[in-house]
């Protein structure tokens, strides 16, 4: 059953979907191997906790499996589709009741005591809240609204009591911005 | 817009970070097929996107990969039957045993979704209803990336803060939020682990709000040193 994947490989994406998609074991090994630890980093700017991180990256991963059947290559590359279901999964997370408590009793864990404010999480750290925070103040509330906390442009839109076509054009324009900070 | 403008207008990136809506997304599949330009846009944001997080991975520990790559496995195998090899009437039993989990578990995520979206619906109830006003909290000096926001019913004088950026309370401290009353600090109550809105206590009247760090528990007066956030109330 796993003749195809024998030794280390490196997989074209397509291989790597079609491979998933028969639920090959190995594939799975490959897939962790190649971006579990981009995954637990795109968690990491949003739950800043590395046990917890983990539990959600194991959900993720689950999923990312799961739902391999609705993926569309059409509308995007694996990783964009897998970003996404790694950031929706943190969002939840921090909606939950676990968060929550862990929030509560977290001063004895290791990792916050080492963790700086701001959700950097240590070595590696992803920096991108520090970079969101270089923004101007109306495009930090939108980034943070829309990808930290998850609310949709109409939601955001509604909260703030600005027109929906205000929002767009501000959060994208916020996105370019914080782009360049990052690539620069 | 022309189609150089929708590239520079950041439309694209806000689709690969998966912020957009699906008529966004529904004007981008089509401006991709039609133009090779936005196509090509569209591939260098994703490539950024990938590369980015490629940059700003965090490994995972060993232990922990063994002990997915296990769950995996297991998931794997579940589904795809491997050691199936029950008679028929005991396969019969398995299925009514597993229609039973899926009844059960449907059950608990109709009742999760229903709690969460009743929970969503009146969060927004509040913030969008015409009679409550909102007062932006931004950070003090020193303090500038702070910020919250606290949503006053003028009517039933209730007081709902949301906490948009601030750090985690240290142990044995809580954020405490104050509403000034002609120059003099009055309690509205202490921030307890509540995500979105938080309802504090009601205030009746005020010029200004704002936030402190105290012991936990709260304080009878705030302690101005540890303030964070401080907004006005528009007369």
């Amino acid at each position: 059953m796993h003749l195809e994947l024998k030794g280390p490989q490196k997989y074209t994406e397509e291989e790597l979907i079609r491979l998933l998609r028969r639920q090959e074991h190995a594939a799975f090994v490959y897939l962790y191997d190649n971006y579990a630890a981009a995954l637990n980093g795109v968690i990491l700017t949003i739950i800043d906790d590395r046990h917890f991180a983990a539990d959600i990256l194991q959900e993720v991963l689950v999923k990312i499996w799961r739902q391999m059947d609705s993926y569309d290559p059409k509308r995007g590359r694996l990783f964009t589709w897998m970003h996404q279901i790694a950031r929706n999964a943190a969002i939840d997370a921090t909606r939950g009741k676990e968060w929550k408590t862990r929030k509560n009793s977290s001063s004895l864990s290791e990792d916050h005591t080492a963790l700086p404010d701001g959700g950097s999480s240590g070595a590696g750290a992803p920096d991108l809240r520090s970079s969101v925070q270089r923004l101007k103040e109306d495009h930090q509330v939108l980034v943070d609204m829309s990808y930290f906390q998850g609310f949709t442009q109409a939601e955001i839109a509604k909260m703030l009591n600005l027109p929906l076509g205000t929002v767009k054009t501000r959060l994208r324009a916020a996105l370019l911005k914080l782009k360049q900070l990052i690539t620069l | 817009m022309t189609i150089q403008e929708y590239i520079q207008s950041g439309a694209i990136e806000s689709c690969v970070l998966g912020l957009a809506d699906e008529a966004d997304m529904a004007e981008l599949q089509r401006l991709k097929l039609a133009h090779s330009e936005v196509a090509a846009a569209f591939e260098a944001a994703e490539s950024w996107l990938e590369q980015y997080a490629g940059a700003h991975a965090v490994p995972v520990s060993a232990e922990i990969r063994a002990k997915m790559l296990d769950t995996l496995r297991g998931n794997i195998e579940n589904a795809t039957g491997i050691g199936v090899t029950y008679k028929r009437s005991r396969f019969y039993r398995y299925l009514a045993a597993a229609s039973l989990v899926l009844i059960v578990l449907g059950a608990g995520m109709s009742w999760y979704y229903h709690r969460k979206y009743t929970e969503v619906a009146q969060d927004y109830s509040i913030v969008s209803s015409a009679r409550v006003i909102k007062i932006s909290l931004p950070g003090v000096a020193g303090k500038e990336n702070d910020l919250a926001t606290v949503y006053w019913d003028t009517l039933s004088k209730d007081v709902y803060l949301r906490a948009d950026r601030l750090p985690k309370a240290p142990a044995g401290r809580q954020y405490q939020l104050w509403a000034l009353v002609d120059g003099k600090p009055v309690d509205a109550g202490v921030l307890e682990g509540c995500e979105g809105l938080c309802r504090l206590k009601t205030v009746a009247k005020a010029q200004a709000f704002a936030i402190t760090l105290e012991k936990a528990g709260g304080s009878v007066t705030p302690t101005l040193s540890e303030m964070c956030v401080l907004g006005k109330v528009a007369s």
